[in-house]
Parts: structure tokens; C-alpha cells; sequence
């Protein structure tokens, strides 16, 4: 029989430390093991209500998964458990003007892409840019300057829509 | 020293069987995994490729059983085209101008796969797996799924065919790495990027163009010899001169795949020509379309953020890709090995029977697939808010809240769409629902929770929630007249568990399905009927739908068809009246005013 193993937290569904860098091939093994009991292929045969757990467990293995994947996703995660309330100060503004500029030039300059060259360029500056903030948003958390944090997420999910749209 | 056979005679088999049914655009392949080996089904004839045909004359006749020069004018080719569009349209089927929709149409060829696999194994099998094409919608998926149900197969799964094609290939021939499976087949091009391991099939993007085929370059070749060679007659030709053509220049494309140059004698109204096409020709003729599979090829590579460097080879399916070109263009392309030592249309059908068997039967490898296009509800404005995003891993349970947009709002209307577009209009509409009974309160106070749930056969269900009152609506994807794939799967395992006879059980599933779907209409409308009948039209309604549900839970086939004749009659008075309301409400006045 199917057991029911909801959990809210994604870190404790994986069994992974509750660290911002995360083990990505770790994880994706971990991913693989659980899918491995809880799909629903494995449960072509059972009752309608293992049907229903197996379909739920999926799921919730498979959201759990893209949470982690997703750097943007994994600091709010992270945030909510260590005890931080993300949505306190609710200022969606921008307070950092430099950050406003730097992101309106980055975009203006993605927009007057000409040749695979320069685009190729703009890549690799934003890659190094977002190496460069995923490190600082590991050391904040060390030192648990949780609103640095956030305001280091903003930025980087900036720079992860740019890159996005850049494909 | 006598051998002796240990085995006892007529032991049960250990295993059980599970049909893999590749249903084409041009032929459908069913195979089966029985022991170590996969067998493929042989029709009457001894053909595995059965042509995906149907002869509506005063029999219905399927695939090879047909003789198309007597039956053209009946036949209907290429009807999985069709569930693209609407798989609930209706489309004329011979010369008397009935009608049948493409799902009662594609419901013909899945039975007579099945009365031709139940002969060649000498036993019946109802368990099965389907492919479809990987960038095949909601829609057409549950429009398949009907079709197969309808027919009395016990449809296990429904996998996309570029992932079956990957599983042969990562079993059969021990593929590992990240692979490219691009399939081409007579209607459908799929694109899909898999990561294949040691008991691990993992899907990681798809792509593709759902009305893209081998039929589109039959059209081009055909397009291109009328107007070189027959330009001053291609207007009157009739449909059997068409045919005859059709025939021609498809031979001529596939003797292009062996050899550089041909010259083709053909006659039509007799006029002799000698058509000469080379591969040069063919590659300007077919540019366009191999130019478009391979664009989509590479944003699908971009998407999943994986370096062409990255990937291991490209395995080609689909009877179309046998056309030397399109190797060579992806290799040109790509700069990748290419791989298709399994017989390009087979290998789904193989994959699916392995797939099938493993299913059944219980083994390690794991196969993930992922959604190939966005699913979400539309929102103020007509925009489209996604919720499940394309390419997420299935199964998937999504939710998200929404509110209302004007203060003291009753009710919601849920569209829920899906596609790439931004507004919803250009998307697909999957199909709507109104939440209603929504406590009156300011705009943006109330908070309704609409969850999405999509299945691993790709088949989605929707539900809303008003969080304050727990007042809940569901909508399971399907055309308003018709019974859901859950209450199809049910009636057609329960159907197998006591069928005394196939047949018999299929004319019960039939009128229990008609059943429904008039019970399902009628209870769409309710509130309408509310309004607009007499209490005691309302009471008869209600009565004899009552006593219909009641009825439908036994086997009573005439029963049920008596109640549902009884029912329609009932509601025709309300049916009228709806139609004139529409209509005031369309022009704004009665009709008796207009007349």
C-alpha cells in the first residue's frame, strides 16, 4: 500500500541540506529514486485511491523538483524557512536606482542585437554577472542578512527574464 | 536421455499482453511484447501497415479490406488530421452527405485494429497503450482516447510517439545520452529531446508543428508535377485521375530515397509524360517544409537550455524521414550521427508495446514525460495566465488564486485555454465553466482558487473554489456532449469484466454513452431550464433524468435507449425556447415581433 508522504518543505522531499548552492546531479538522482515509487506507472494495476495518492505524490515531486531547479524559487523557499516573512516589507518598487539603470541598459542593449556575435557576448556578460550575485546570495545567507538577500534576488531575477529572452 | 518438458500444457501465461497501437495519419501499426520478443500484428492480407482508411459504402470497410478504386468517392484518408481542428466536427463520409465526426470516424479504424489483432493472437486483448504526437493538444488527446474507449480497447496510456520511438531505442538498441528523436510522419512533425540512462527515460523538452507531414510534401511533388507537366489539364482532372497522380508522384518520392534521379512515365487523359525529377529538384520542391522542421528543432534545443555540443545523435521516425534528404539536411544542419537502424514506422508501435508490457507486467525503467504546451485560464482583457507552463514534468497539480474585477460579483467565468500566445483568442479554448454563488463582495476581496491538474496521459482536469463559502465547481475537459475519459475508462473496463459478448457490450457502452451526453447537456444548461420551463416541464425533465442515471447503472440497453428517446422528447419544448432567447438576446427583439 501507497503511503501518503506530503510534505510542504522541497529540501526535506529531496532529503538535501537547507543550503542555497545545491548538488544539482544530487538532486536530479534523488528525483529519479522517488519518481521511481511514486509514479503513476507503477500504479497501473492498483486501487483507484493509490491511483489518486501516486498521481498527488507525482506531482508534488515533480513541482518540488522545478522549485529547486529554479535559483529564483529556491531563495524564496529558503527565505520562508528561516523564518524570514518575504512579503513584509511589501515595496515592489525599485529603492536601488543604480539597479533600475544597469537592468534598462542591459535590456536596451539586447534590444539592438544585431549578430550572433553580440548576442553571444551579452550572454556570457549576464552568465557572469548572475555567477557573481548567486555567490553573494550564498555568503548573505551565511551571514543571515536576509533583506540583502532579497534585494539580490530582485536583481537576479532580472537578469535570469534577460537571459531567458535572449534564446 | 529423453528431454522432458516440464512445462504443463495450456499453463497460463505469467505475463499479461498489452497492445502498442501506433494510430497514424497514414497507417496505424499495432505490435505486441509477448515473452522476449514483440510480435506485429498481420491482417487479413498479412500486412503490418494497416492504411488509416475508412470506406463508408453499405458496410464500413477499413485499411487494406478497401478497394479505393471502387470506393473512393466514400473514403476518407488522413482522418487524424482532423483532431487537430475539431475533433467533434462533422465531416461529410460519402455521397449521400452523411455525417460523422472525426472521432466517431477514427473509432472505426480502432475497431477494426481490434478485430484484426484479436484474430492474429486467436485471443482478445483489450489492454493497449496509444501514441499520439507529442504536439498534439488537450483536445486531441482526449478526442483519441474516446475513439479507442468507443471501440472497447481498455486504453492503459497514451504516450507521445517521439518518447515511444526513444524507448525502443534506448532498450533495443542501448542508447544512452541526450537524444534528439525527430519524427516526421504523413501529418504530424514532433520534435523531442530525451536523456536516456540506465532504466531512465527522461523527456526534457518537446516541440513541434501538429499540422506538418509527410501529406504536405506529397501535395508539394504533386503541386509541382501538375503545373510542369499537365498545367493546361490540372484543372479537370477527376478525383480517380487525381488519385492515380497522387500515387505517381508519391512512388516517385519514395524511389528518390534510394536512388539520385528518375524518370517517371505517366498518363493522364491520355497524355503520356515522362516526368524527370532528380534530388536537386526534390530539395527545392521540399526546402521549405525540412527548413521549418529544423527552426523548430533548434528554439526546441534553445528552450531546454542544452548546447548542441551536448547532444549525443539524432534518431529519425516516421515514414517520411526515409527521404534521403532530411538526414542530410540535419546533418548538415546539426553536425550530428544519426541513428535509425529501427524501421522508421514501426519503431512507435515497438516502443509502445514495450512500454505496454512494462506497464503491465511491472519493471525498473522509468519513463518522464513532460506537457507540450502551456495550459492556463484567461484573464482580464482577454490575456492568457498561465499555469502550468509547457514542457513541465506530468503529472502536475497546479494552483493559483484569482479574485474578482467588479465590486459584489456573483459569479466567474473560467475559460481555460491553452498555447503559446499571449492573448487567449489565439490560443485554444479547451472549454469554460462559471463559478457561481461567490459571496457578493468588493472587487479583488474574494479569493477563488482555481486548480489545474494535468494526468500522465496529458488529459487535464479543472476545478474552482470559491475559498469563503467552499462553494466548488469542476470542469473535466471534454465537448459539452459528451461523456468524460474518466466515465468512459470506467464503462468500458466494467464493460470487459462481464462482457458476455463484444458486441453486446459495445451497443451498451453506445446508448449509455448517448445517455450521458444528454444527461451531461442538460445538466450544462440547468439554470436555463430553470428560467425557461414550466414547473411541471421542469419536473418531467428532472423525473425522467433521474430515472435515466438510475437505469444507466444497470445493463439494460433498452431501457436506457427508451429513457433517452423519452428525455430528448422532454426537452425539445425547452430546447425551442433556448433558441429563441439566444436569439433576442442576439437582435434584442422577439421573433414574433420580427416576422
Amino acid at each position: 500500500m501507497i503511503q501518503n508522504i506530503s510534505k510542504t518543505n522541497p529540501y526535506d522531499i529531496f532529503n538535501l541540506n537547507q543550503s542555497y548552492l545545491i548538488d544539482i546531479e544530487e538532486l536530479e538522482m534523488k528525483y529519479c529514486e522517488l519518481q521511481n515509487i511514486f509514479h503513476p506507472d507503477k500504479f497501473i494495476n492498483s486501487t483507484e485511491k493509490e491511483k489518486e495518492i501516486s498521481a498527488y505524490e507525482s506531482s508534488n515531486i515533480n513541482n518540488a523538483y522545478n522549485l529547486l531547479l529554479n535559483n529564483v524559487d529556491r531563495i524564496k523557499i529558503l527565505l520562508k524557512l528561516k523564518g524570514y516573512n518575504t512579503n513584509s516589507n511589501n515595496e515592489k518598487s525599485f529603492t536601488d536606482k543604480d539597479l533600475l539603470e544597469e537592468i534598462m541598459e542591459l535590456q536596451n542593449r539586447c534590444m539592438s542585437i544585431e549578430n550572433e556575435n553580440q548576442k553571444v557576448k551579452i550572454k556570457t556578460e549576464i552568465i557572469e554577472k548572475i555567477r557573481i550575485i548567486e555567490s553573494e546570495i550564498n555568503q548573505n545567507f551565511e551571514k543571515k542578512e536576509f533583506s540583502e538577500i532579497k534585494n539580490l534576488s530582485v536583481k537576479l531575477s532580472y537578469l535570469e527574464k534577460i537571459k531567458k529572452n535572449l534564446n | 536421455m529423453n528431454l522432458i518438458n516440464i512445462d504443463e500444457p495450456n499453463k497460463k501465461p505469467l505475463t499479461s499482453k498489452c497492445l502498442g497501437i501506433d494510430f497514424g495519419t497514414t497507417n496505424s501499426v499495432c505490435s505486441v511484447k509477448i515473452g522476449e520478443k514483440v510480435i506485429f500484428i498481420e491482417d487479413s492480407k498479412r500486412m503490418n501497415l494497416i492504411p488509416s482508411i475508412v470506406c463508408f459504402d453499405k458496410t464500413v470497410k477499413v485499411g487494406n479490406d478497401i478497394d479505393l478504386e471502387k470506393n473512393l468517392q466514400n473514403s476518407i484518408f488522413s482522418i487524424k488530421r482532423f483532431f487537430t481542428s475539431n475533433p467533434d466536427g462533422q465531416i461529410v463520409i460519402n455521397s449521400n452527405s452523411d455525417c460523422l465526426s472525426p472521432v466517431e470516424i477514427a473509432k472505426e479504424i480502432f475497431s477494426h485494429l481490434k478485430k484484426i489483432c484479436n484474430d492474429f493472437l486467436d485471443e482478445e486483448v483489450n489492454d493497449c497503450i496509444i501514441t499520439v504526437p507529442a504536439y498534439y493538444d488537450e483536445r486531441a488527446r482526449s478526442g483519441i482516447m474516446r475513439s479507442a474507449l468507443m471501440s472497447g480497447f481498455n486504453v492503459r496510456r497514451l504516450i507521445n510517439e517521439p518518447t515511444a520511438a526513444a524507448f525502443a531505442y534506448g532498450l533495443d538498441k542501448k542508447k544512452r545520452g541526450k537524444f534528439l528523436v525527430y519524427d516526421l510522419g504523413g501529418g504530424t512533425f514532433d520534435v523531442s529531446l530525451l536523456n536516456l540512462k540506465d532504466n531512465l527515460f527522461k523527456v526534457i523538452g518537446t516541440s513541434g508543428d501538429a499540422k506538418l507531414g509527410g501529406d504536405d510534401l506529397d501535395q508539394l511533388l504533386l503541386d509541382y508535377i501538375l503545373n510542369t507537366y499537365f498545367d493546361h489539364i490540372k484543372n479537370d482532372l477527376s478525383n480517380i485521375e487525381k488519385l492515380s497522380l497522387k500515387k505517381a508522384s508519391k512512388s516517385i518520392k519514395e524511389k528518390l530515397q534510394s536512388v539520385n534521379n528518375i524518370i517517371a512515365e505517366v498518363t493522364i487523359k491520355n497524355k503520356k509524360k515522362n516526368i524527370e525529377i532528380n534530388v536537386n529538384v526534390i530539395e527545392k520542391i521540399f526546402n521549405e517544409i525540412i527548413t521549418k522542421t529544423i527552426k523548430i528543432t533548434d528554439q526546441l534545443i534553445k528552450d531546454c537550455n542544452v548546447q548542441v555540443d551536448e547532444i549525443d545523435g539524432f534518431i529519425l521516425v516516421g515514414g517520411s524521414t526515409r527521404l534521403a534528404l532530411i538526414p542530410k539536411k540535419i546533418k548538415e544542419h546539426f553536425k550530428k550521427d544519426i541513428y535509425c537502424e529501427l524501421d522508421p514506422d514501426r519503431v512507435v508501435s515497438y516502443g509502445a508495446a514495450l512500454h505496454g508490457f512494462d506497464l503491465l507486467n511491472g519493471s525498473k525503467n522509468l519513463l518522464l514525460d513532460v506537457t507540450p504546451l502551456s495550459l492556463g485560464i484567461e484573464t482580464m482583457g482577454g490575456l492568457m495566465e498561465k499555469i502550468i507552463p509547457r514542457n513541465s514534468n506530468i503529472p502536475v497539480v497546479k494552483e493559483q488564486t484569482f479574485t474578482t474585477n467588479e465590486n459584489g460579483q456573483t459569479s466567474i467565468k473560467i475559460s481555460v485555454i491553452q498555447g503559446e500566445r499571449e492573448t487567449s483568442n489565439k490560443n485554444t479554448l479547451l472549454g469554460e465553466f462559471i463559478l457561481s454563488d461567490i459571496e457578493p463582495k468588493p472587487a479583488g476581496i474574494p479569493r477563488i482558487k482555481v486548480r489545474f491538474s494535468l494526468d500522465v496521459d496529458g488529459i487535464l482536469f479543472v476545478s474552482a473554489i470559491d475559498e469563503s463559502s467552499g462553494n466548488e465547481k469542476n470542469l473535466v475537459i471534454k465537448t459539452n456532449k459528451d461523456l468524460n475519459i474518466t466515465e468512459m475508462k470506467k464503462l468500458v473496463e466494467s464493460s470487459i469484466k462481464n462482457a458476455k459478448e463484444d458486441m453486446d457490450t459495445r451497443l451498451l457502452i453506445e446508448s449509455k454513452i448517448k445517455a450521458s451526453r444528454l444527461i451531461n447537456e442538460i445538466e450544462n444548461v440547468k439554470d436555463q431550464i430553470e428560467t425557461l420551463c414550466t414547473k411541471k416541464d421542469i419536473e418531467n425533465i428532472n423525473k425522467t433524468s433521474n430515472m435515466l442515471k438510475k437505469e444507466m447503472k444497470t445493463n439494460d440497453k433498452e431501457r436506457i435507449e427508451t429513457l433517452t428517446d423519452n428525455l430528448n422528447e422532454k426537452t425539445k419544448n425547452f430546447a425551442q425556447k433556448l433558441i429563441d432567447k439566444n436569439f433576442k438576446n442576439f437582435v434584442g427583439k422577439d421573433l414574433d415581433v420580427l416576422e
